[in-house]
């Protein structure tokens, strides 16, 4: 993901989430987007069993 | 208030003192010390005096209450019946009042505690240093212009400066450890599912856990005591009958297989941090060293999972209210709202993926040890924290040490570690899921080696 890709996701994203950012907002929120994404890069390309299923807690 | 909450409550039972008294001097206390260190956001004078009459009533008809006239305060994510439920916002102000009290309070209210009001926090519980803009940074007790830590930064500084022997508090990713480190506390962040939520404001559901703070170990076990047993109305609360701890504190630690936490968690220290460590070890005897499988993928896996299951319950402020929202954290908040739910769901599985793994280790060792906070308190406003070279943002890497520990819910008791001259800082000192017992005999252990003590702050009237 370079810069790039973060501002127009970020953008593109609020945009689809209804928020309307001022410039100096997109400066920060892109950055700790971009922030973010450094740690999910770690976790999105990590090889688990099909099994290894999310952990929630509920009871129907 | 220099007794501890088991002093009073003796005091209390055995009629040498009246509840009502104490919570006057209380009451006053916080009216003294509290402008130096703006923990409390509310003081609940009215409910205090009437919860301590009824007290002495329960008293004299022979009740026998663990926490007789305790004083206590609550972080404001605790309901409070008649209080509006803050989570340290702005937005909070015009919520309804609560209706009744939180589970964990109505617990404390049953065992005699007397609960003096409601504390400062992060907004929403997404900080570790109580730079609350709307609410005032609260201080830390042992110097001032230093934070006390956070989320839970004003029960920890409650605690610290002796306006109450006793707090309950938060912890998500570090919230009741990461303040308790740098105020010199005893903290302790259960079992996720251990405690009640009913009641309290969420902020992540998969990692909120509430637990309480204390100037004594001995304390610390008590109230954790009297706050235990399942809660249906809790979907995370597992159905656990209590399991004391009390008797834990004093049961030495024989036969206890012992580790420092090696790898990741000797990368994030400061020298302050790692004496505190190192003295931990010193006073057990530990000089074997372990680590924990993955702790970095644990940490990003729970800072992804805090980012979405955060900013998607804020979606509306973040839409619509942004320039009421806590600047230090609002643009965060953003970004987590945003983040695609590939990143959320592969964070989640590796969550579990980690907890798996960590769950091997437990064959081999009982309790690991490692340090709370990667440093001392920083200064009020400070931005960076320089580790080893590496200069990091301050407000999120404060818990890299307390993250990848509660995000698969593994019990820590933070311990404080304290060296005549130097601030405070604390470790943690973890166990296995349901074994807290383990956690407060180590602690224990500490506490009779003379290595942990909880020294109060030069006086701050």
């Amino acid at each position: 993901m370079t810069e790039g890709d973060a501002a127009a996701y970020v953008d593109a994203a609020c945009a689809v989430h209804g928020i309307a950012l001022r410039d100096d907002e997109r400066a920060r929120v892109t950055a700790h987007f971009v922030r973010l994404g450094a740690l999910a890069a770690t976790l999105v390309d990590l090889e688990l069993a099909d099994d290894v299923e999310i952990a929630p807690v509920f009871e129907p | 208030m220099s007794e501890s909450a088991l002093q009073i409550a003796a005091s209390v039972s055995q009629g040498a003192v009246t509840a009502t008294s104490v919570a006057e001097a209380a009451l006053d206390a916080v009216l003294r010390i509290d402008p130096a260190i703006n923990a409390f956001t509310a003081v609940l004078r009215e409910r205090a005096l009437a919860e301590a009459q009824e007290v002495d009533r329960r008293i004299a008809s022979r009740e026998t209450l663990p926490l007789a006239g305790v004083p206590y305060a609550v972080k404001n994510l605790f309901d409070v019946a008649g209080v509006a439920t803050l989570a340290g916002a702005k937005v909070h102000l015009q919520r309804p009042k609560a209706r009744s009290d939180a589970a964990l309070v109505t617990r404390m209210h049953e065992a005699g505690a007397v609960l003096l009001g409601t504390l400062n926090m992060d907004e929403f519980a997404y900080g570790f240093t109580t730079e609350n803009t709307h609410f005032g940074t609260t201080r830390n007790p042992h110097d001032t212009g230093r934070i006390a830590g956070g989320s839970s930064g004003g029960s920890a500084a409650a605690v610290a400066a002796r306006m109450v022997p006793l707090a309950l508090a938060s912890d998500t990713n570090g919230s009741i450890r990461v303040p308790s480190s740098l105020c010199g506390i005893y903290g302790l962040k259960p079992t996720y599912g251990r405690l009640s939520r009913r009641g309290s404001f969420p902020f992540v559901d998969s990692l909120d856990h509430l637990g309480p703070m204390a100037t004594t170990l001995a304390d610390l076990a008590a109230c954790y005591d009297v706050l235990q047993g399942p809660d249906a109305d809790d979907p995370a609360c597992a159905e656990r009958e209590t399991e004391p701890v009390r008797g834990a504190c004093d049961a030495g630690i024989a036969g206890l297989r012992i580790a420092r936490l090696g790898g990741y968690f000797d990368e994030h220290l400061t020298a302050p941090a790692r004496a505190a460590v190192e003295r931990a070890c010193l006073a057990l005897g530990v000089t074997r060293v372990t680590e924990l499988p993955a702790a970095n993928l644990g940490r990003a896996a729970a800072f992804v999972i805090t980012a979405s299951e955060g900013g998607a319950r804020h979606l509306a402020h973040l839409r619509d209210r942004r320039d009421d929202l806590e600047p230090h954290s609002c643009d965060r908040f953003v970004a987590g709202a945003i983040a695609p739910a590939a990143w959320y769901a592969k964070a989640q599985r590796v969550r579990r993926w980690y907890r798996d793994a960590v769950r091997e280790i437990w064959a081999g060792v009982d309790v690991l040890i490692a340090a709370a906070t990667p440093c001392e308190a920083t200064r009020i406003g400070e931005e960076w924290l320089d580790l080893n070279g590496v200069r990091m943002p301050l407000r999120a890497s404060l818990g890299l040490l307390t993250q990848p520990i509660s995000c698969i819910g593994l019990p820590v008791v933070t311990v404080p570690m304290p060296r005549a001259g130097r601030l405070p800082v604390g470790v943690q000192v973890i166990a296995a899921p349901w074994r807290e017992d383990l956690c407060f005999r180590v602690a224990g252990a500490l506490v009779a080696s003379g290595a942990s003590s909880c020294p109060a702050p030069a006086p701050l009237e």
